[in-house]
């Protein structure tokens, strides 16, 4: 396959981690947080540091070091949900992401400072390093897959639809004696380790890990990809990665300047945001399911005036014919 | 010494700034009851349209055109977004959660049209010799430091003077108290909250102008400023002006307190860190024993 094909698969896989992760947040327990740009941050710096500074491509290494960082920086930010509720926490959850990038940023045994880490090889698991962009994009996409169908017997089972249930209506469970509160916490937790996870990915693929990268732009950005793909749906997350990674390279066909392109790409993030706002609230996926099962019904309304039809057409009900 | 000083001055000039901005944000989401981060997008395009009006002449006068020709230009733009985003979504029910996805979607759109048609470059104003610094008392002020106080102090007591003393006022606080029973009494809760968000649009515009005499007018820069003055409403209570406009200027004053003891790129880390402190503690906000206004 292209080369560029295969950059585009494993970015559209590890978006996808993403997205997977953020919904946990966003779709599950309904909470809006601007953070995930942060902890894929994580995840990409804790590879970086491996290389540089311990001197390992080890994806094992890399997720233990960036997912216990995630892990202890979306229990902060989960404490703080407790505490900081609605259009409030959004605010609590910018300052989160702007400390935290600021503090990479400001680590530059880490990040690199402005320049960035440079040079960052294929990452290796089990002893084992991909040999080529192919190689890599099959790795990242079994990684994907896994974590999919993790994610699907997670949100399937009585924990998932009680998660549902949290966002739904959380004094509904708090009132049935379940600890809404720990339940909080563990989606941002999940939220933060699929982050985790993908950041190695992305980085050990592109060969860069740079501050300016994961910014506030990437977590509104990131933000705005699983509303429109639909929050609180598996596919959603799927579709919302697909846009998130396709517009761009469509737009490489206009051969426009590369900051132009940038703000056309996010206009169309933004106008497809405020048309599945004020279209289809359940985004995409749901739109399209809803779509598709009026579609059913009014089949099956249009079958059983068909039948009205051929009763009225003189004919009489076998019984009566008997 | 002095350089403290004067980091805490400029600080605290740059917190005029954030009072502004707080002051204004704060009344539009008492109003809309939406958390509208296109406010930072909207202060952009007000921004961009004053730079372009007022010119390369760098007169008191091409500026102050500039402004208002900003002003009105995101008092329709906010009225806009009032009429055919929020309150379409607030009539069909919306959550806070949806109102502020559609406000997110709005920010995007605008900040990437304005960027697309005036060009992603950052803009200067010709402010000439108003940012020229002498020295008072020890202290190095400009002209544009002595018209940022003098703007936030007019548009604290130009808004306070609204809510206490007009009828007008008096009614917009009865409509964020309670729409529908405003609406029972016969005010005409539309006309004033249209009125009101193309007022706080046009007004917040004086925030974003001054923040870009003072460095420029950046793309970057707008949210982190509507996150500073909404982080400032937050501190201050979201139903007190007074207080909001207090907090912005410790905002301020902290930030370049900061900036003076340690190495410059921490100096947002630390305001953001000691607000969420403060936030998590008390999140309704509020210092003094102050009457909400």
């Amino acid at each position: 396959m292209n080369e560029v094909y295969l950059a585009l698969l494993i970015q559209f896989a590890v978006f996808a981690v993403v997205a997977l992760g953020l919904d946990f947040i966003v779709g599950y327990t309904k909470i809006f947080s601007v953070n995930q740009g942060l902890m894929l941050a994580l995840g990409a710096f804790s590879y970086s540091f491996c290389v540089k500074t311990l001197g390992t491509t080890s994806l094992i290494t890399a997720w233990a070091i960036g997912i216990a960082a995630a892990c202890l920086v979306s229990l902060l930010i989960g404490v703080i949900s407790l505490r900081v509720r609605g259009d409030y926490f959004v605010v609590i959850s910018f300052g989160v992401q702007i400390i935290g990038m600021q503090a990479i940023f400001n680590s530059s045994s880490i990040s690199g400072g402005a320049s960035g880490a440079f040079g960052l090889p294929l990452p290796s698991i089990f002893g084992w390093t991909p040999s080529s962009l192919s190689q890599m994009a099959i790795l990242a996409v079994i990684i994907t897959v896994a974590l999919y169908l993790a994610t699907a017997l997670l949100v399937r089972s009585p924990w998932g639809r009680l998660l549902r249930a949290v966002g739904d209506e959380e004094s509904a469970v708090e009132a049935a004696g379940f600890n809404v509160r720990r339940m909080k916490l563990v989606a941002f937790v999940l939220g933060g380790t699929f982050a985790a996870i993908a950041g190695p990915l992305f980085v050990g693929s592109i060969g860069v890990a740079q501050v300016g990268d994961y910014s506030l732009g990437l977590s509104v950005s990131l933000l705005a990809m699983v509303v429109m793909g639909g929050a609180g749906r598996l596919a959603g997350g799927l579709v919302g990665a697909l846009i998130f990674v396709g517009v761009p390279y469509v737009l490489t066909y206009t051969h426009l300047p590369l900051t132009t392109a940038a703000f056309l790409q996010q206009a169309i993030f933004g106008a497809l945001l405020l048309l599945v706002v004020l279209t289809m609230p359940s985004g995409l996926t749901g739109g399209i399911a809803l779509g598709w099962k009026n579609m059913a019904r009014r089949r099956a309304s249009h079958v059983g005036t068909d039948t009205t039809a051929s009763d009225d057409s003189g004919r009489l009900p076998t019984g009566a014919q008997r | 010494m002095n350089i403290t000083l004067n980091a805490v001055v400029n600080g605290l000039i740059l917190g005029c700034v954030y009072g502004i901005a707080g002051m204004t944000f704060g009344v539009l989401y008492r109003i809309t009851k939406v958390f509208h981060i296109s406010f930072a997008a909207i202060g952009t395009l007000g921004a961009v349209v004053a730079v372009a009006v007022s010119g390369t002449s760098g007169s008191w006068t091409a500026i102050t055109l500039g402004i208002i020709a900003g002003a009105a230009v995101a008092a329709v733009v906010t009225a806009a977004a009032f009429l055919a985003l929020y309150r379409p979504l607030i009539r069909r029910g919306a959550s806070a959660g949806i109102t502020f996805i559609a406000s997110l979607g709005a920010f995007m759109v605008i900040e990437a049209v304005v960027a697309i048609v005036a060009g992603p470059d950052d803009r200067k104003f010709s402010v000439m010799g108003f940012t020229r610094q002498s020295e008072v008392l020890g202290l190095k002020l400009s002209g544009l430091h002595v018209a940022s106080l003098a703007l936030f102090v007019l548009v604290a007591a130009a808004i306070s003077f609204y809510f206490a003393k007009t009828r007008a006022g008096r009614q917009t606080r009865a409509l964020i108290g309670n729409p529908e029973q405003a609406e029972l009494v016969g005010i005409r809760v539309l006309l004033i909250s249209t009125l009101m968000c193309a007022a706080m649009g046009g007004i917040s515009i004086v925030a974003f102008a001054v923040n870009g005499m003072n460095s420029s007018v950046t793309f970057a820069g707008s949210l982190p400023l509507t996150l500073f003055g909404v982080l400032a409403m937050m501190l201050g209570g979201v139903d007190n002006l007074v207080q909001t406009g207090i907090a912005g200027l410790a905002v301020g004053a902290v930030g370049g307190l900061a900036a003076a003891i340690l190495p410059g790129q921490w100096s947002s880390t630390i305001v953001f860190a000691l607000a969420m402190v403060y936030i998590v503690i008390r999140p309704t906000g509020g210092f003094l024993r102050v009457r909400a206004t």
